[in-house]
């Protein structure tokens, strides 16, 4: 209920995107929902919508990290390996706060109306909502369905990158991370969009994700650089945020390699989104480098740098 | 009252803890167990502590899975720690529970869970305390 909700919201929306519309949209076909669920989904949102412009938007970022987390674990095919324990884990740890926060609003809602009922269906949708996503983890990777095709067409990076800070701005918010761009004009190349921007989009969540929590007194920031030379367009994503050592710079773009100082800071992470990230630049024909110092303080500076091609080769040798 | 939460999800928190700030509640938070094992004299001086059962180390110690449980421990045996301990986690209870039963865990609240139900967990455990007159 709370995907298809937060989903709802980006259909609604005036800035949301057609790959939001569209995983949305998917979404409600698996889950097979009825017409009077959709109607009382509805009521549910415009209610609250009304009630409180600040806690939506906790809720909306909230509900976007479990979205995220939500499609990785349909669309992660190698990762079959990992513990139904640690994936329960994050789900629920992140379902938490999504109830929390519509136990709040109900309460303004019932202050509102005077009426006062009980919150234990709350409580049956969350767990729910769990059921159906584990019920379907298995069939659903079977299908393969999730990531589609490499489909190229020429698209700009720039908006990729806007995009993705739309997804994620709410969750860098919370964290107190702010987020710089120097987006250099033109940057359209050939891409297979949806893939690029699930790469780019794992690239600045981790950036956010893993920005201090405030140990070292630095202002926190992540910073998006996209500019060009005569062959490539290059990405570079940097932050402040918890290192990776030398000795892992190759290790953590390997299936289920978790970086040794993120585990121990962070325990959760499946440890595949790098690894996506990398195999869906490299079939763009680029590459991605990592470079982390620590700085004198004790911080690490983090990048992540990606290069494509300007010129994409024919597609007829993209395989 | 006092209440340190030991979580490494802060993110989580704060629509959590809403009803409890609204009763009047202090919240401390810590991330680590290297945090925690850095704050005994917060630990030892509160009136609770909530705390999540998978927790990083926060430094290059394996505590392993169940890494709260192992917190816990140190705290009751090598540091003196009394303050009542509610166990808020995801971990199914029947997992821990034989590990956590010598080690005096005042309740069990599973996440997800509303907060009201979590404020009535603290309640109940901060009234026993005040009736037993363990409270501070």
């Amino acid at each position: 209920m709370a995907v298809l909700m937060y989903g709802q919201m980006w259909v609604e929306g005036d800035h949301r995107s057609a790959i939001a519309r569209m995983r949305h949209e998917s979404t409600v076909r698996r889950l097979q929902v009825g017409e009077d669920d959709e109607l009382e989904l509805r009521v549910y949102y415009d209610n609250i919508k009304r009630l409180s412009r600040r806690d939506l938007d906790l809720l909306d970022g909230q509900l976007s990290s479990l979205q995220r987390l939500f499609y990785d674990m349909l669309s992660e095919e190698q990762e079959r390996g990992r513990q139904a324990e640690e994936i329960i884990h994050d789900l629920q740890t992140r379902l938490q706060p999504v109830l929390a926060l519509a136990e709040n609003l109900y309460y303004g809602i019932c202050r509102v109306s005077g009426k006062y009922h009980s919150l234990g269906v709350l409580q049956g949708t969350a767990d729910e909502l769990l059921k159906s996503a584990l019920a379907m983890r298995v069939p659903i990777w079977n299908l393969g369905s999730y990531m589609p095709e490499y489909q190229f067409e020429p698209y700009s990076l720039s908006a990729l990158v806007k995009e993705a800070i739309a997804l994620y701005r709410a969750e860098a918010e919370r964290r107190e991370v702010e987020i710089r761009t120097r987006l250099q004009k033109p940057s359209t190349i050939q891409m297979s969009r949806m893939h690029l921007q699930h790469a780019i989009n794992n690239l600045l969540h981790n950036a956010i994700k893993y920005s201090y929590h405030g140990r070292y007194d630095l202002h926190r920031f992540v910073e998006i650089l996209s500019e060009a030379d005569k062959l490539d367009h290059v990405l570079t994503f940097s932050n402040y945020g918890v290192g990776i050592l030398p000795e892992e710079f190759d290790l953590i773009f390997e299936p289920g390699y978790k970086g040794k100082l993120t585990y121990a800071e962070y325990r959760s992470g499946s440890g595949m989104g790098l690894a996506i990230t990398k195999e869906v630049i490299e079939k763009h024909h680029g590459a991605i480098d990592v470079e982390s110092r620590k700085t004198d303080g004790g911080a690490y500076v983090n990048k992540f740098i990606v290069r494509l091609p300007r010129k994409q080769p024919q597609r007829e040798e993209v395989k | 009252m006092k209440i340190v939460w030991i979580d490494d999800d802060i993110e989580i928190i704060d629509p959590v803890i809403k009803p409890l700030i609204q009763a009047g509640h202090e919240i401390a938070k810590i991330r680590t167990i290297r945090d925690a094992l850095d704050s005994i004299e917060t630990l030892r001086t509160c009136d609770l502590v909530l705390l999540d059962m998978i927790l990083p180390s926060g430094d290059d110690e394996d505590f392993g899975y169940y890494s709260g449980v192992r917190l816990l421990r140190k705290l009751r045996e090598e540091y003196d720690v009394a303050t009542p301990v509610i166990v808020f986690s995801v971990v199914d209870p029947d997992r821990v529970r034989e590990e956590l039963d010598p080690l005096n865990v005042a309740g069990y609240v599973r996440k997800p869970a509303l907060s009201s139900d979590l404020k009535k967990a603290v309640d109940a455990v901060l009234e026993t305390q005040n009736n037993s007159g363990a409270g501070k």
